[in-house]
Order: C-alpha cells, then structure tokens, then sequence
C-alpha cells in the first residue's frame, strides 16, 4: 500500500508525549492518567525509536483535553516543540535564509515534524496559500482543534525565532471563533480567523470540523524574506543527517491527493475506481474509510468543497467559473450541491465569511 | 485529590484511630453480643450510615485544612460527636447489663461536640475573613475556585469575562466607565528555553504577586493567557489608570528574578497598555479591542528608539 493506516505505529514522536507528560507533572496531574487507554507506558517513553500510530496518541489527546482542561496545553506544546524537540528538521528550519527553505524542509521532512496534518499549496497573484488537511484519519472536532491550535503555536514560535514579521501572515482555522479566545490572542502574534458556523442543513454540519482546511495565507514578498541566524553551512550538515523520506503517506493524505490530482487532470473518479487502483476489493476499500472515521462520498464532497469555497472567498470567481473548475456540467447542478455541502449558497457563505 | 495536608495530621489521625478502638472494645467488653434473631437491619443501616458519615465528614476536614488551631477544633468536635453515634450503632450488636454507665453517658459526647464544632466554625468564619481580605485582589462577589489559574494563583481569563460583562452592564446603568489594563512579559518564551519552564512558572507566579500589590483595593487582576495579565479597574480616569500603569510596570521590571542559587538577577521586561470604556460594547469586543492596544505596543516597542 502506498499509505499507512491510523492504528499503524509508523510514527516517531516519543517526545511528544514526553512534553504532555511533563506538563501534567507542572500541574500535579499523575502521567499515566495521560497514558490510560492508549497502551503506552512511562517506561516506553524512554525510547528514542518508539513508533506509536495515530490511534495511540489521539489516545493521549483525549485524555489531555479530559484531565488538563486548561485550553492552553495544545498551545504550550506547540511553543515547547520548536527547535529542540524537532531535532535535525528544527536544526534545518533554525538555520533557514528565507521562508522558501522552511518550506521546503517542511515537505522534507513532513512525517516526521508534523505528521498529522499534509500541505497543499494555492496561490493568487499577491498571495501564496498553504492549505492543511487531517492527513491520517478524520478525527472528532475537539481533536482536530487540538491539532490547528498545537500546528500554528509551533509555527508562531518558528516564526519568532526566525524574526518573520509575522504580522504579516494570516491563519484562518477551520472552526468558528472558540470560547479560549484569549490563548488564540496571547499566543498567536499574527492574524487570525475563523470560518463560520457550518449551516444545520449542510451534510458537515454534525461534524463541523471537516468543513474547511486550515489555512496559512502570506503576502508571495515574504517567502524571501532574509531571516535572522542564517547558516547554510550548517544547514547542509543538518541535511546530510536526514534519513530518506519514508514513500508512505496517511491514508486520508494519500486518498485526498489522489481527487485533487483526478479532479486538475479533469479525469473522473469514483470508489470503484480507487480500489482497483489500490488492488483491493471494494469491500476492504469501505471498511478502511470506515475506520478513518469517514466515507468515500463525504471525503470527496470536502475536496471539492474546499476547491469551491477558495475559488470562491480567495480568487473571487463566479459560479460558472467555479463549476467548470470543478468539472461540473452545469451551474444548477453545482449550486444543488455547493449547498449540499454548506448549508449555504455561493453568495450567503460569501457574506458569512465576510461578516 | 490532593492528600498533601495528610502527613502533618499524623497525631490527629492516630487519636482517630485510638478513640474508634477504645469504643468498640469498651462496648465488647462491657456488653453481649445480640442474638441473630434480634438484629434490627434497618436500624443498623441507618446508623451504620450517620456513623460512617461522620468519618467521611472527618477525612474531609483533615484533607483539606493545614494543622493549626481551627482544625483541631474541628477535629475534636466531629470526633465527639462520632463518638456518641459509634456507640449508638454498637447498640445495634451488644446487649449492656441494665442501667450500665456506658448507655448512660452514650449520648453526653454529641452535644458536646457540636457546641466545639460550633465554636470551631465561628472561628472559621473569622479565618475566612482574613483569606478573603487577602483575596480581595483578586476576586470580587463571587467564587468559583474552577476558573483559578494553578501557575500564578490569579483567576483565569474566563473569570475576567464574566467580571467584565458584570462592570459593562454597571457602567451602562449607572453612566460611569472602567479601566482595562494589560501586561504581557517580554522575550518569556526565550527566558522558558534558556531556564526551563518551572523558572518560567515562577516567573509569572512572581509576577501575578506584583501586579497585585500595586493595584489598588477593588480593581482585580487575573492571568489572561501565557504571559499575559489582564487589570479591570472599576470607575477609574484614564489618568489614574496610567500612572498605576507605570508604578506596576516599574515594580516588575526592578524584579531581580533569582534562577538558581546565585546572586544573578534577570530583570524582566514587560510591554503594557491601558485603556477606558463605558458600556457601549459587548465584552468580546472590549477583550480584543484591548489586545489590539497591546499589539500596536508591541510594534511600538520593535521599532529601534529614533534617536
């Protein structure tokens, strides 16, 4: 299989759970209550190889979100992570002339920085667009916040130490404005959104979260921005340290990418299709989109979906302009299902986002 | 739970111990084990009950209260009182010779301890005052000990909410406006690397104290996020609001913050700003609106001073 599955232990993040553990000590909270559930153990940890799966340390979030209700554990581990706990890709990224190289390290060294979400990249004439989708498994809403929040404080704090004016990038998160604000206003120095509130009559509209992608928007003037402690020296010794990318991505990663690129090249596609192409039967294809917590149908409505709200807030195209994008054969057909999706037709979701 | 307090109430526990064993041995030795056929179910569970309540009630007091006079007091007063409810529940198993001492005095102990408990508990009350008047800085008409924050001991932002919707509502009844101000710590996330986080911990633990001790006798002052604190001065000109501004700012940036056992100091530094609002907005927008003040003093600070 050219992916990887979330109850698969491909990833190496030991000191991950080593930094939420510590934060529950910091405030009294015995480890293996973070721990429960997720078959990890404190003498585990001590292992620098240790390869967990996504189902583990989703584990581990569950149990941080339930015994430190403190809104801000997502932000401390995102500002905790960078440089040192990133290793060789902190090391490449601390070393970085320009925004350009963080970048490509980033897609470097995807799966091993940051392997719960994936990267697309869009742009318009002024602005370059970095598009972050759940790359493994569709987790629930407080999960997939966790992540969004732990994503842009690690960020921020490359940002920072990069000295990035960072009050010109703009995150918009995929959910409507949170009641912890204030850890949003403390900890995030740049611009922020928030998307609006999926419509009750959309088919995301139980599961908000999988209503848009994070977003990271930039002016292009930027990626070349020349950064503080540059050392290309140094960055090539780093580089020279980094084992070979592993071929295999997340399922959801994979099955994404694989609409995007049908949907561009205007070539159908269909579960049938998907499954032949995977070599399995599609039986085996269901029950693992099952077990991803989400269905062919839902998974390829958000892809397209996506496209249209960016053609739509980013590019400001019309609906024909749109639905040939998206190679739908007419607009009525493309309005029916745009506000299948949202809830919403093109022009309210317009105002909404607006507004 | 918290059982930190347990070990200093060593004695305490131990008498508990010592009392519980004389009674049953007393009432063992005095009286006769009942026949089956007379045992009351009912009765027994209902004593059974209030004698295990009062144990529970006991463990409470000692799990939560530091040693010292009030506890004490407490103590004796709920262990009298047990006392009397042991016995109670024994006479659900043990037959006493007529007119014997035992259930005689069985009932002298509870009235005894309630009237130490009473005692107790009016000094309790005198405690609390002092508590509450130290806290007077941090809390105003209402208590909800879940909005705390563990790190600084000030209450979190989202006890600041509700006091600000509070002072809103106030300023739009009665015409009068409010104060905010906000302070945020400088370079801490670098201070957090180069000293680890319980220094940083410390740090605003140090910190939240300042704040308090230079603001004046019912404003509040509460930990909004990170490093971040946030002041709510109720009824408060833009000018007085400014100079306790600069008096706070200047008493944590003479802080001569100790990380080790060294005389090396790190002063920390702090950008701050201030702002006056009446009625006019809803809460969220005042909270960022304010933030917004600290972002441009933020900028201002980057910019290198003009000669």
């Amino acid at each position: 299989m050219p992916f990887f599955e979330q109850h698969e232990k491909t990833l190496v993040i030991p000191l991950w759970v080593i930094l939420l553990v510590d934060m529950a000590k910091q405030r009294h909270i015995a480890p293996d209550k973070l721990l429960k559930g997720s078959k990890l153990f404190l003498s585990d940890l001590s292992n620098p190889k240790l390869q967990i799966s996504h189902q583990q340390f989703s584990r581990v979030i569950e149990n941080v979100s339930k015994y430190l209700p403190h809104s801000d554990s997502s932000f401390l581990l995102g500002s905790r992570l960078y440089p040192n706990h990133l290793e060789s890709a902190g090391q490449v990224m601390a070393h970085a002339e320009n925004l350009s190289d963080i970048i490509t390290a980033a897609r470097h060294f995807h799966y091993q920085i940051f392997p719960f979400l994936f990267m697309r990249n869009e742009s318009t004439d002024q602005h370059q667009y970095y598009i972050f989708n759940q790359a493994i498994s569709i987790g629930s809403i407080s999960h997939y916040q966790f992540i969004c929040e732990l994503f842009s404080s690690l960020i921020i704090s490359i940002a920072k130490q990069k000295q990035l004016p960072v009050s010109r990038l703009s995150i918009r998160f995929p959910y409507p404005v949170p009641r912890h604000i204030e850890q949003y206003q403390a900890y995030l120095p740049c611009k922020f959104e928030f998307s609006p509130r999926a419509n009750t009559e959309s088919t995301f509209s139980t599961q908000q979260a999988y209503y848009l992608p994070l977003q990271i928007k930039l002016d292009k003037g930027l990626l070349m921005f020349p950064l503080a402690n540059a050392n290309a020296a140094l960055i090539k010794h780093y580089q020279q340290k980094v084992p070979s990318t592993p071929l295999k991505v997340g399922f959801i990663h994979y099955v994404m990418q694989q609409m995007v690129n049908r949907v561009q090249s205007k070539q159908e596609i269909n579960a049938d299709w998907l499954a032949k192409h995977l070599s399995i039967s599609n039986a085996t294809l269901k029950r693992k989109f099952c077990q991803h917590n989400v269905t062919y149908q839902q998974l390829f409505d958000m892809v397209r979906q996506q496209q249209a709200v960016f053609l739509l807030i980013e590019h400001n195209f019309n609906n024909e302009k749109i639905a040939e994008n998206l190679n739908f054969s007419d607009i009525t057909n493309f309005r029916r299902s745009f506000k299948r999706w949202t809830g919403f037709t093109p022009q309210a979701l317009k105002k909404a986002f607006f507004t | 739970m918290n059982f930190a307090f347990l070990p200093f109430h060593k004695t305490l526990i131990n008498s508990l111990l010592l009392t519980i064993a004389t009674v049953c041995f007393g009432a063992y030795s005095f009286g006769q084990l009942k026949p089956t056929s007379e045992l009351d179910i009912i009765d027994m569970v209902g004593e059974g009950g209030i004698t295990l309540m009062t144990l529970i009630w006991i463990f409470f007091t000692l799990v939560s209260r530091p040693s010292g006079r009030v506890t004490n007091l407490l103590f004796i007063g709920l262990l009298f009182t047990h006392v009397s409810v042991l016995l109670d529940f024994l006479d659900e198993f043990f037959i006493y010779p007529d007119d014997h001492w035992l259930t005689a005095i069985e009932a002298l102990p509870a009235p005894l301890g309630m009237v130490l408990m009473s005692i107790a508990l009016y000094q309790w009350h005198q405690e609390q005052t002092a508590i509450n008047y130290q806290l007077s800085r941090t809390e105003r008409f209402y208590r909800e000990h879940s909005l705390v924050d563990f790190t600084t001991g000030l209450y979190s932002a989202e006890y600041m909410k509700q006091q600000i919707r509070l002072e809103i509502n106030h300023a739009k009844n009665q015409q009068t406006s409010f104060s905010l101000m906000m302070f945020d710590l400088r370079y801490f996330a670098q201070f957090n690397q180069d000293y680890g986080y319980q220094h940083g911990d410390l740090m605003l633990r140090e910190v939240a104290q300042l704040i308090q001790m230079n603001i004046r006798d019912g404003d509040i002052a509460c930990r909004y996020a990170s490093d971040r604190f946030i002041v709510l001065m109720p009824n408060t000109l833009e000018v007085t609001t400014k100079e306790i501004e600069q008096q706070t700012k200047r008493a944590i940036e003479y802080l001569a913050f100790k990380h080790d056992q060294t005389s090396d100091a790190i002063y920390p530094k702090v950008i701050t700003c201030h702002h006056q609002y009446r009625g006019w907005h809803s809460y969220k927008e005042v909270l960022h609106d304010i933030n917004t003040h600290l972002s441009a003093a933020k900028q201002l600070a980057k910019q290198p001073c003009s000669a």
